[in-house]
């Protein structure tokens, strides 16, 4: 994994895209994984009858997809010290869904770099299903 | 081993439940697996070291992601729709439809795998808000993550949405 260092982020920079769709296995696998038995999540008879039109993707989930994305951009070394994400419109399994983000600060705390980002999961139509915020840390150069 | 006890006897200063807990590897690795995330800092040992890491760590939201922190209620004992009525503290209605509404997660520092860690869940807001579909229920969980030695690893505040079991039809009519 690369590193990237406070000195190489720019202002306004994009985070490099990550797109994902989450299948039936994945949402059962994450289920397992973190022992969530929620029927909403593999049960898609039963998420029809709470009104869902299929097996719907753990909120949880989107918040992982956000973590993966920053850890990716900001390579090894960076640290992720805070996330935040509303789950505002829910996803299906099977949904195409794009997590990104955008630097809307960058500032010094202490001495070390810190880096603050807005960052969204999209679905397919372009529509924000969870909109969110991160602070990460980042190594300076020498 | 993991265990739940009250608060007091477990040192907490707010008098709720605490579970003391192991950060499982396996179980850490298998939640990658999941999330589609092989970064190397899970699995290779000398990979974490590479990257400042005092060894390999749980993905950042593996831990504030866990349903239940031991092994969880009997299936019997479960709600209708599966969830464990031990997941969040408060007054949720049984037969509510729940969804999760988001987390804030402050990551104090990494969580390595095998460490022991202790959950304690509290409310800390509580309110029931108006919208077109029907009244739903906001309950916001706060769950500090201290290590053997007392210090905060992770703080991660839930928003769990319940909405209730329909009201009758004449109040429904009038929406």
């Amino acid at each position: 994994m690369s590193r990237r260092f406070f000195e190489d982020v720019a202002p306004a920079e994009e985070v490099t895209p990550l797109a994902k769709v989450p299948s039936n296995v994945a949402l059962f696998r994450f289920s397992a994984a973190t022992w969530n038995a929620h029927r909403i999540h593999y049960d898609e008879a039963y998420a029809r009858s709470e009104g869902q039109p299929g097996v719907v993707v753990q909120g949880y989930l989107f918040g992982a997809y956000l973590a993966q994305m920053l850890q990716a951009w900001a390579g090894e070394g960076a640290q992720l010290r805070r996330l935040t994400y509303s789950n505002r419109r829910p996803a299906f399994a099977g949904d195409a869904l794009t997590c990104r983000g955008r630097v809307s600060a960058k500032r010094e705390e202490a001495g070390t770099g810190m880096v603050d980002l807005e960052v969204w999961v999209e679905n397919a139509a372009g529509e924000v299903c969870t909109p969110g915020t991160a602070t990460l840390v980042f190594p300076r150069r020498a | 081993m993991s265990s739940t006890k009250p608060g007091p006897e477990a040192g907490s200063d707010e008098g709720g439940t605490s579970t003391t807990f192991v950060v499982e590897p396996l179980q850490a690795q298998r939640f990658a697996h999941a999330i589609g995330d092989l970064n190397p800092i899970y699995f290779d040992e000398a990979a974490a070291r590479a990257a400042g890491l005092p060894g390999r760590v749980a993905p950042p939201t593996f831990v504030p992601s866990l349903h239940v922190w031991d092994v969880g209620s009997p299936e019997a004992a479960l709600r209708a729709d599966g969830v464990d009525p031990g997941r969040f503290p408060g007054p949720i209605h049984r037969d509510a439809a729940l969804l999760g509404g988001g987390q804030e997660l402050d990551f104090v520092r990494p969580v390595r795998l095998g460490e022991t860690l202790v959950a304690r869940p509290r409310v800390v807001e509580h309110h029931v808000r108006e919208t077109r579909a029907g009244p739903l229920t906001f309950v916001v969980v706060e769950t500090r993550y201290t290590d053997l030695d007392g210090e905060v690893a992770l703080l991660a505040r839930d928003t769990l949405i319940a909405r209730q079991p329909a009201p009758s039809a004449t109040t429904e009519g009038q929406r």
